[in-house]
């Protein structure tokens, strides 16, 4: 199982490298001039310009501000943010409970409610119960994160007044900040991941081992649950894994919408303002941090089905 | 005793999925003369007004007919989402169909490159490309064409692969027919459905995607509206004018909610493991005109 | 019910809801299984075999089966139960208890995600009290009895890495972990190669005369039903044609179709012969069947046996559903 996870994961190192000269090709090619972007759009003296050179390295060949970059990753310095002139990992860090937190949470709501919907429907299959909610789940899915978001803030503002948006003071303003919007960001985790579980354990439930398992009489719920969910949870971990994904971009919008300083704002800020460095910084964490998420969804599924160990 | 056809695809809920969808589709390409008003009209006077006979869904904050708008904005929405998808389509398939047929090296290389752009959650690398290149609707297709490209590409593989083994296509080979004969016109006709289930997904998805763009600065630019700017406009007035978000929010999910049912019955008519059968009730009935 | 028949099926009729409309699978059958007999149930596919031992354990979709008929099953402690009537959750005591079943590829009938061992111990937990250390003990017994060593070894390996043959084993060794008074062997066999499937008819034929228990062997290969049966019983669709010892099926067969098939055997030691097969095919069982089902195809159908369903006559433990029972004695060659 350890050699599992040292294969798995020396495989994803170049992956990571690969992304990283993505992003910072793609940064590079844009048009804007950053020296411009530092300097805040004034007429600046030559002196001024090339002080700002020096200073992030625009004198160098491409390549080696790139790994100039990647050296400062490694180490933990993201590098310097070009509108506040300041660390941007201290940037980073100020905002990660948030992010984290968001996509924390509604990873957890999301992957428990949808399993139990998903393992209902199965099992009552076509009836009432699970036509409704398979309609519900179809909505949900439709229905983009920001808008449910903004539902939601309308919702919440009907029923008791008040709102909980901005920054937060103690732990139990965190929670609340963050109750509401991982909910919103959780429904179409919780609309896929049912579907999948659903159509999984159906196929499962048809399967030769469960009549098997009928047939050695043992317990209705014993089979659903020990026997049918341990093989149908597979490709429900697959969808899973890339959902989350989805929920690490929605968390940015359902920032934007419910006014959270996280990682999300700050990248919207950074686009907005073309500070290069904030926007590299922050997309190769998430990539980096969703690259860690699929590796352990491989440890799970190595931990869960025992053909993959020997593989 | 006569057997209703249960196989059918074109059943009443799919008919009326297509309808429906037909229906959008249709007024959006025919926009000038089904749309009432001109999208871009100001009319202060009359702004931030209630469904009336007049504004059928209201007026905006300037007096914008949204109706209109909405008709207006589901062109650049659905032509956008189609481009999207063609993009992946384009770039997806015939990668996909290499990758499953040569195998080997070919296979790899495809393969590692996809694992990079799969590394980007969707839109996070229509982020960097509109960061890059600046705000365009033009970017934000781009990039989203490229993200999903690895999806078409990956199940045009499986089953590209699944088709491989199977003994027509030894026998295509056998008689010398070229590898691009027998990949398009042997093996791609047969993944088409498969295919257009994703397909159909994908376009609800993509769907999504530009709007959450768009409703970030990110995709279309003033003064064009698609529905997703539509409801960055309307979110500040959420609370007093709801109207100017829900036209576009029930559009948008409405459209979305159809493409994906049209993607379900596909995928429910191709599995004939999960086509309905009668209820018990009639069952009995049916087999107590049987037993002797 | 007879006193020595442990199971008791009388007229059971099996209606399947398909896609394609009502299914009559099993059209009136009477079997008779008595205790420590081994009784083959042959026919080919479709014929209604699988369908009428599954109805045994009841193991339907009851939301697309109809059941009609009896089916009287003696529990070990002597009282009778009949399966159709009893209510759902009644079953699970039966099923592995009184009755067990193993099926025909065993690599897809154990689940592929838990060890052989779990797989077994979740039996006897289910049906007896013993304690886990008795259970433990109890399991690594029945894989040395089925041939399965070294055991404590093999108990924690998954169904992945064991053979057609050691699987299929694993399937018997559940199956008679409760002590069940009746095997059901659902082609057991098929699925293996002609070496394996020898070894573990020897098995079964071994363990059944140890324990005494009974079996019911369904197969459509009749050198299965040489080897182990007792007694056999064939099927054509849905109905149960001719029922005697083993003996007698081979030496004296009644039945027409039953001549058929015997006949079309095919024979080593006779290269270049033409095989002999029965020609045309077995009805639909979609539509309804007048008469005698095997009418179309039979050379000595009257007109009666195309009106009328010939009943089941003989005596002697040999019995037949043909109006011309024993007709064309002359055609049989002798196996």
């Amino acid at each position: 199982m350890g050699r599992y996870i040292l294969k798995r994961f020396l495989q994803i190192i170049p992956i990571f490298f690969l992304v990283s000269i993505v992003i910072f090709a793609i940064v590079r090619m844009s048009p804007t001039d950053p020296v411009t972007v530092i300097l805040g759009g004034k007429k600046a003296t030559e002196v001024a310009i090339s002080a700002v050179k020096v200073k992030f390295h625009f004198d160098k060949p491409v390549a080696v501000q790139y790994l100039l970059w990647m050296k400062g990753v490694l180490t933990g310095d993201f590098g310097i943010s070009y509108k506040y002139q300041q660390g941007v990992t201290a940037m980073i860090v100020g905002r990660l409970p948030i992010t984290a937190g968001l996509i924390a949470f509604s990873s957890l709501i999301g992957i428990l409610v949808a399993i139990f919907a998903g393992i209902l429907c199965a099992v009552k299959k076509n009836t009432l119960a699970d036509r409704t909610l398979s309609i519900v789940m179809i909505i949900l899915v439709s229905c983009p994160v920001f808008l449910t978001s903004m539902l939601m803030i309308l919702a919440m503002s009907h029923i008791s007044g008040a709102v909980f948006t901005g920054t937060y003071t103690n732990a139990r303003e965190y929670l609340q900040r963050l109750l509401v919007p991982s909910l919103a960001l959780s429904f179409s985790m919780i609309a896929l991941i049912a579907r999948v579980t659903r159509t999984s354990m159906i196929k499962e439930l048809k399967s030769n081992y469960v009549e098997t398992a009928i047939a050695k009489g043992i317990s209705g719920r014993r089979i659903i649950f020990h026997h049918a969910f341990k093989n149908a949870v597979i490709p429900v971990i697959t969808v899973g894994s890339i959902q989350i994904g989805a929920m690490i971009v929605g968390s940015v919008l359902v920032e934007n919408v419910f006014a959270l300083p996280g990682l999300g704002s700050l990248l919207i800020n950074g686009i907005n303002t073309s500070d290069y460095p904030i926007v590299q910084g922050i997309t190769l964490l998430l990539v980096g941090v969703f690259l860690l998420i699929n590796l352990l969804v491989d440890v799970l599924y190595a931990a869960i089905d025992p053909r993959i160990r020997y593989e | 005793m006569k057997q209703k056809n249960v196989g059918r695809f074109f059943t009443a809920p799919v008919i009326i999925t297509l309808a429906l969808l037909a229906l959008v589709i249709l007024a959006s390409i025919f926009a000038p003369l089904v749309a009432p008003y001109n999208p871009e009209a100001l009319d202060m006077a009359a702004k931030l007004q209630m469904p009336t006979a007049a504004h059928l869904l209201g007026t905006d904050n300037v007096g914008r007919d949204i109706l209109s708008r909405l008709i207006f904005g589901s062109r650049i929405t659905l032509l956008s989402a189609l481009a999207v998808v063609v993009i992946s389509v384009i770039i997806g398939i015939p990668l996909g169909l290499v990758s499953g047929y040569y195998g080997g090296r070919l296979d790899n290389l495809i393969m590692r490159v996809e694992d990079v752009v799969l590394a980007f959650p969707a839109l996070l690398l229509a982020f960097l490309f509109v960061a890059s290149f600046g705000k365009s609707i033009t970017s934000a297709i781009i990039a989203l064409g490229i993200v999903y490209v690895p999806m078409i590409s990956r199940l045009t593989r499986s089953l590209t692969l699944m088709e491989r083994g199977k003994p027509y296509v030894e026998s295509a080979r056998s008689i010398g027919f070229s590898d691009r004969r027998i990949l398009f016109r042997h093996i791609l006709p047969n993944c088409v459905s498969t295919i257009t289930t994703q397909l159909t997904l994908d376009i609800g998805s993509a769907i999504l995607d530009l709007a959450a763009l768009s409703f970030l600065g990110m995709g279309v630019q003033p003064p064009t509206s698609d529905w997703g700017a539509m409801l960055e406009e309307g979110h500040a007035y959420i609370q007093s004018d709801p109207m100017l978000c829900i036209a576009p929010g029930c559009a948008i999910i409405l459209t979305v909610v159809l493409f994906n049912l049209l993607s379900d019955n596909i995928q429910m008519y191709l599995d004939p493991f999960q086509r309905k059968l009668p209820p018990f009730k009639k069952l009995k009935k049916m087999a107590g005109g049987l037993v002797e | 019910m007879n006193k020595d028949s442990i199971v008791s099926v009388q007229d059971l009729n099996v209606n399947l809801m398909t896609t394609r409309g009502v299914v009559c699978a099993v059209r009136g059958v009477d079997l008779e299984i008595k205790k420590g007999e081994i009784h083959g149930l042959v026919g080919e596919s479709g014929c209604g075999k699988t369908m009428t031992a599954k109805s045994i354990l009841r193991l339907h979709d009851e939301k697309r089966t109809l059941y009609s008929g009896k089916i009287l099953l003696k529990k070990t402690d002597g009282s009778e139960v009949s399966v159709l009537e009893l209510p759902r959750k009644e079953l699970p005591s039966i099923r592995g208890e009184e009755v067990a079943m193993i099926f025909q590829d065993p690599m897809v009938s154990l689940n592929p995600l838990l060890t052989i061992g779990d797989q077994i111990c979740e039996m006897l937990r289910t049906h007896t009290e013993l304690s886990k250390p008795e259970i433990n003990a109890r399991m690594l017994d029945l894989l040395n009895m089925v041939g399965i060593r070294p055991a404590e070894e093999r108990s924690r390996q998954y169904p992945f890495e064991f053979s057609g043959g050691m699987a299929q084993r694993i399937m018997i060794a559940m199956a008679l972990s409760c002590d069940p008074q009746l095997l059901i062997a659902d082609e057991a066999t098929t699925a293996l190669d002609v070496t394996t499937q020898a070894q573990i008819l020897e098995l079964m034929k071994d363990l059944q005369r140890r324990i005494g228990m009974s079996m019911l062997l369904i197969t459509h290969n009749f050198g299965v039903v040489a080897e182990i049966c007792d007694r056999a019983s064939v099927m054509y669709a849905g109905k149960i044609v001719e029922t005697s010892s083993v003996q007698e099926l081979f030496d004296a067969p009644q039945h027409p179709y039953t001549r058929a098939l015997i006949n079309s055997i095919p024979r080593s030691g006779r290269s270049g012969e033409r095989l002999v097969t029965i020609p045309g095919a077995p009805p639909s069982l979609l539509q309804p069947i007048h008469g005698c089902a095997f009418a179309p195809r039979c050379q000595f159908a009257t007109e009666q046996c195309r009106q009328i369903q010939p009943p089941m006559t003989g005596t002697g433990g040999h019995e037949c559903a043909c109006h011309l029972a024993g007709a064309g004695k002359e055609d049989v060659q002798s196996v």
